[in-house]
């Protein structure tokens, strides 16, 4: 690429530096005052740079460009070498290193799921390290639509591991059908604010909370949304909704893109409107076996990165700001997805990794109108509404009848 | 302000012409460098080589000159990105090719035909740049022509470094579409 841009930009004449120049004033003051008054300097010394070298006087020396540089995180985060528990999968909290711990890459390399990516258009295939510029035109080159068929499953592990929400999405570009099913669940830690007579309520066993779950299954067919609202709890009814797909916020095939439901998506977004600056870029880490592109970003001001994009601020407590936030990526250097990352508000950490990940005919396709239909009988409708829906079209011929 | 008027503060009096000079040629010369020690240069080389033309160009200038400022200034400004392209090269143990293009761009200015080429594909490319809008289009020359950082930029059009970025990369993508037709 960057003999492109030295190509495209890289024939001006000195009419057209001059065009430019008449055009766009290079720099601010500050810029051109401190290399005006290094000008004077040379001048006033009477010698130019050939002679600094030898002149004795003191040379003049251009700025470094210093970045922020942790050597140590990009080198864990290369070999893939951290040592410690995986918070992830086995609800440890204490941990607040950046990096995904050895741990989580072995055990999600040994049970996720994943393909190669067809190839797409746009590809990172140079050695090395990328530049600013390169990663965030990988971010932004990510292409959902590429995929005819496309199964991508994460977990999510919020406030260090008390909290975790499992998510798996599917889509099928031939008929438009997506799914995506979520569950949370709780550590213990979660349920000590809460009283034993509450906990007894709601059948509650500390030791085995991780049985505990609600969940929802939300089916985008043809054109309805259908919602399943699940729970472990054997005395809940489970219900369902039904609405016109085009009034739920999945009305054209965005599964995957809609900030809704793809952490991934919220952190892009965040990125590209300014949230963060990026102190580091490392190449050679690896994440589901895939290759990828491992940075770290740094948000100096929540509170005015917030007041700029007329939001609330990031309250860890009741009236607490946490002005700096941290945020670590890991980047599909193939697909541009964001296959796990990290963010770190002052003691609160959220951790999202992909654990599966197909493309095209290795990918399910999202459940079909049979399979939606016998998952509603045993629920139920959550409205009048919902109850008096017409779901025929849940009889009407499978998908996978039709094509072809 | 003009080169009469430059060359009249400098006689009058020089610090003043000086800075007078520097604000006028600036831009001027930071193209030229740029473009000369692309690919090859660093940003403080750009920079070095900034300072060393108007340090050159000062040193020569008094109020006792006559006649048009900007021609010495661009030759002086060209003079010396090729000898610094030239010493990097060699540092860096580039070889140029006799055949190669970059040995006749450096041995003559006098390519009548390819710098037609050349002129008309700049005109497009800055047509182009121009449809981008604002603040794109400033970034974009910012970067390319100027090569300034995210920082530098983000503080003359009021911008975060992290969304100069941001817009950059967006704006290259467009620009390459709009281009696509044309190289």
């Amino acid at each position: 690429m960057k003999k492109d841009t030295d190509k495209l930009f890289g024939n001006l004449s000195d009419e057209d530096a001059e065009r430019i120049a008449s055009c766009y004033p290079v720099g601010d003051k500050k810029q051109r005052d401190r290399i005006f008054n290094e000008i004077e300097r040379r001048v006033e010394g009477g010698h130019t740079s050939e002679d600094i070298d030898v002149s004795g006087v003191e040379a003049y020396r251009p700025r470094i460009y210093l970045k922020v540089i942790s050597a140590a995180a990009a080198l864990v985060l290369a070999a893939g070498a951290a040592v410690g528990g995986s918070y992830v999968l086995r609800g440890r909290n204490n941990d607040l290193t950046a990096e995904p711990s050895s741990d989580v890459i072995e055990e999600t390399e040994a049970t996720a799921e994943t393909t190669a990516a067809p190839t797409t258009e746009e590809q990172t295939t140079e050695p090395g390290v990328p530049t600013e510029e390169q990663l965030l035109e990988l971010l932004n080159s990510r292409s959902y639509d590429d995929y005819q068929q496309l199964n991508i499953g994460y977990t999510m592990v919020s406030d260090n591991g008390v909290s975790t929400e499992r998510g798996l999405a599917k889509r099928d570009m031939v008929t438009g059908n997506e799914s995506m099913v979520k569950k949370w669940s709780h550590n213990a830690e979660y349920y000590k604010n809460f009283s034993d007579e509450d906990l007894a309520d709601w059948g509650i066993d500390l030791d085995n909370v991780e049985d505990i779950y609600t969940s929802n299954e939300m089916f985008m067919y043809k054109d309805l949304y259908i919602c399943v609202y699940g729970s472990s709890d054997k005395n809940f009814i489970e219900q369902y909704e039904v609405t016109e797909r085009k009034d739920s916020v999945f009305d054209t095939p965005n599964v995957f893109a809609s900030p809704c439901n793809f952490y991934s998506e919220v952190v892009l977004e965040e990125i590209n409107t300014g949230k963060y600056e990026i102190q580091e870029i490392s190449g050679g880490a690896t994440f589901l076996g895939r290759d990828c592109t491992s940075a770290r970003l740094f948000c100096p001001s929540v509170t005015e990165y917030e007041q700029k994009i007329g939001r609330g601020g990031v309250r860890i407590f009741d009236e607490e700001y946490v002005d700096e936030v941290q945020l670590d990526i890991l980047v599909d250097n193939e697909t541009g997805l964001i296959l796990w990352f990290k963010d770190t508000q002052g003691e609160y950490t959220e951790e999202y990794s992909v654990d599966t990940l197909l493309f095209n005919e290795d990918a399910e396709l999202p459940e079909d109108g049979a399979y939606i239909k016998e998952r509603l009988s045993g629920c139920a409708p959550n409205t009048e509404e919902t109850a008096s829906y017409d779901l025929s079209i849940l009889d009407e011929t499978p998908d996978s009848e039709n094509i072809g | 302000m003009n080169d009469s008027e430059i060359l009249e503060l400098l006689h009058r009096s020089p610090q003043k012409g000086h800075r007078a000079l520097f604000d006028e040629y600036y831009s001027y010369v930071c193209a030229i460098s740029v473009n000369i020690l692309r690919g090859i240069g660093s940003r403080e080389d750009i920079e070095e080589c900034v300072i060393d033309t108007f340090t050159a160009v000062i040193s020569k200038l008094d109020g006792s000159t006559v006649g048009s400022v900007k021609p010495f200034v661009g030759t002086v400004a060209k003079h010396k990105a090729i000898s610094m392209r030239r010493s990097l090269m060699s540092r860096s143990g580039k070889c140029v090719s006799i055949d190669s293009e970059e040995l006749g761009e450096l041995r003559s200015e006098e390519r009548v035909d390819q710098n037609a080429e050349n002129s008309e594909m700049t005109r497009l490319l800055l047509e182009k740049i121009e449809e981008l809008g604002e603040p794109d289009s400033a970034i974009i020359i910012q970067k390319y022509f100027y090569g300034q950082n995210a920082n530098e930029i983000g503080r003359t059009v009021d911008m975060k470094p992290a969304t100069v970025r941001m817009r950059c990369a967006r704006a290259m993508k467009k620009l390459r579409s709009l281009l696509r037709d044309f190289y």
